[in-house]
């Protein structure tokens, strides 16, 4: 399962309809559920790094915090060419740069999803 | 005869000693040491200082003395008096006209005879001079550290009021038909005329712009250059003596300098030159400081525009790429299941869309980088990077993507101390522009090696080359080349300008030499160390 939050909605359904024949990709809006460390554990977590409320990279901190979820492989998700450091100074175990390729999205999740 | 002769000579007789006395130039006379009289002057003292030969001989030679310089002079005829053969000394005399003139002595005493006799230079043009000079300084250094018309107005009239000893002050800047008189300086009991006036309102001021010249009054009650009106006007402003000087630009009047006295006074030459000098400097300040001051201001606003401008960009750039991204991956997608269905020439075309999303999408980032370059913002992440390996990647991901032969001839470089992404960005830009701006078929080559303190790489192509015309300006933001044959090649003349400045930030260089239809060379160094990232 990839958990995946994300406020745009095509972004949402391009993730799950590369995805689907691999992964069940589950959608927050917010990021309530994992700060209440209510959601479920997931393969690998996905955050966009610019969504609303708490920043991807706060929340990535939270996630790479919890004992509930650090160990799960994390990655932010931004169009900013600095995301490379912004992921490694959040914790993250990588990054995907807008725009991608399915074709290296799909390598990388299976790889991070396998770990 | 000859000792005749000689004899005559050796001794001349007492009138023919008389003479120098009467064709001296300078002031000599002798002086009684007892009564503080002058006992005989030459003429070239009564000629200097006015009086007749008799006046001076009637009062005592301390009397027309300047009483600042009594003290002084009194100390010098003391020491004199005391036994010292030889004073030395300057002091102002009073000339009949007023005036006074500076005189320096050189005084011997001969207490035998109870005599002083004296000889005297006039000093005033030299003494006026250095005083000229002085003022000028002062003038100079207050007014080379302002910047506000407000307080060169208040420097200018305070210094020229001091020097000139003046009751009044001030610098009336013609603005948009009006008198504009921002700072001035005034004795006490003097009301302030600061405030602005249109020009209709002062008829002394359009009688001095209409003389064109530095305008004089000594005396306002006596002086037939003021109409009855303007007269009563001075008397009434209490302004009885003034020294005006308007200043001209181009035919039209630009400002007035005005030093007014409350009483009755002569101007020298001197001062009116000095007015004249103070005027044309006072104008030239203002001008420079309102033309500065207007230049901030654009400056300021163009700063704001061009923030405004980056700001947006930055915005654009990123909202854009989210829905690129969204594109680019449904086109994908839809590839995929058009090559499971069979459908090879759908997915063929769907595979260009692709390519120019890409383009869409380099193109935007090149925007990005811009605008951070701009800003001062363009972050490096330095690390040890191999640049062989760096290299023949780029070539290995271009040779599948074009028609020319891209070839590697490196030596084994050291590592250098380098943002690799950026520096990937590089290679890329200067390969994609040679497979760009060069036919198929042809040979592209990248060259490396080691020199003292870093490393060079050169990219060469057989393209259709550059002007040297252009290539003064080829790293310059939205430079574009501008041959007929380039036109039509797409772009907007931002990948070389982020090119070179990602190698100016890494401390290095990056040129071209290139001659059309042969083709172009592009290389940049990098240094094996860097402390500035």
């Amino acid at each position: 399962m990839i958990v995946l939050i994300e406020d745009d909605e095509a972004i949402r359904d391009v993730f799950n309809l590369s995805l689907r024949a691999w992964f069940k990709v589950v959608v927050f809006e917010n990021s309530e559920l994992i700060l209440s460390n209510k959601a479920d554990v997931p393969d690998v977590f996905v955050l966009d790094k610019n969504i609303s409320g708490i920043s991807g990279i706060d929340l990535c901190r939270f996630i790479k915090s919890s004992e509930r979820y650090k160990h799960v492989p994390t990655y932010l998700l931004s169009a900013a060419p600095d995301i490379a450091n912004a992921a490694q100074a959040a914790g993250a175990d990588g990054f995907i740069e807008k725009p991608f390729s399915i074709k290296s999205l799909r390598e990388l999740m299976l790889k991070a999803g396998s770990c | 005869m000859a000792n005749d002769i000689a004899n005559k000579m050796q001794m001349p007789a007492p009138d023919s000693i008389e003479r120098f006395f009467e064709l001296s130039r300078d002031m000599l006379a002798i002086a009684s040491a007892h009564t503080g009289h002058w006992l005989r002057v030459n003429p070239a003292m009564t000629e200097t200082l006015g009086w007749s030969e008799a006046e001076l001989l009637s009062m005592p030679f301390m009397d027309i003395v300047h009483p600042d310089d009594r003290p002084r002079s009194t100390d010098a005829t003391s020491s004199l008096a005391a036994g010292q053969s030889l004073a030395h000394f300057e002091h102002r005399v009073l000339c009949k006209s007023g005036a006074y003139k500076w005189v320096e002595w050189q005084t011997g005493a001969y207490p035998a005879e109870g005599l002083m006799y004296c000889f005297g230079r006039d000093m005033t043009e030299r003494r006026e001079q250095e005083e000229w000079i002085a003022f000028l300084l002062r003038l100079s250094d207050v007014l080379r550290s302002l910047s506000a018309p407000e307080d060169i107005h208040a420097a200018v009239t305070h210094v020229t009021k001091d020097y000139f000893k003046a009751d009044r002050c001030y610098y009336a800047e013609v603005l948009d038909g009006h008198y504009v008189i921002r700072r001035d300086a005034s004795s006490e009991g003097l009301p302030s005329i600061i405030g602005k006036y249109p020009i209709d309102s002062f008829p002394l001021f359009k009688t001095i712009v209409e003389a064109g010249a530095p305008f004089i009054v000594a005396d306002a009650y006596t002086t037939d250059v003021l109409d009855e009106n303007l007269r009563q006007q001075c008397i009434g402003l209490q302004v009885i003596s003034f020294l005006a000087v308007p200043v001209i630009k181009e035919l039209v009047p630009a400002g007035i300098l005005f030093v007014a006295q409350c009483k009755p006074r002569e101007w020298s030459k001197l001062e009116i030159r000095l007015a004249v000098e103070t005027a044309e400097r006072t104008w030239q300040s203002v001008e420079k400081a309102s033309a500065e001051h207007a230049l901030r201001e654009s400056e300021q606003q163009l700063r704001i525009l061009l923030k405004q401008k980056d700001e947006f960009i930055d915005i654009a750039s990123h909202e854009l790429k989210t829905p690129i991204t969204s594109i680019k991956a449904y086109a994908e997608i839809v590839t995929e299941q058009l090559e499971v269905m069979g459908d090879h020439e759908n997915a063929s075309l769907l595979n260009r869309l692709n390519v120019q999303i890409d383009k869409l999408n380099n193109l935007i980032s090149h925007l990005l980088d811009t605008t951070k370059i701009s800003e001062g913002q363009l972050k490096l992440n330095p690390e040890t990077v191999d640049i062989n390996l760096l290299v023949d990647e780029k070539i290995e991901e271009l040779t599948h993507a074009s028609n020319h032969r891209l070839l590697s001839d490196m030596e084994q470089l050291k590592p250098v101390w380098a943002d690799r992404e950026r520096i990937e960005q590089v290679v890329t830009n200067l390969l994609s522009n040679a497979i760009k701006y060069s036919k198929a078929g042809t040979t592209i080559t990248v060259t490396g090696q080691n020199t003292i303190d870093g490393i060079l790489i050169s990219i060469r192509d057989e393209g259709y080359g550059i002007s040297e015309e252009d290539q003064q300006r080829i790293f310059e933001r939205f430079f574009r080349v501008t041959q007929n044959n380039m036109a039509t090649f797409p772009g907007i003349g931002l990948g070389l300008y982020i090119t070179a400045q990602i190698i100016r930030r890494h401390e290095g260089t990056i040129k071209v030499e290139s001659k059309l239809r042969e083709g172009s060379v592009f290389s940049f160094t990098l240094p094996y160390k860097n402390a500035a990232i």
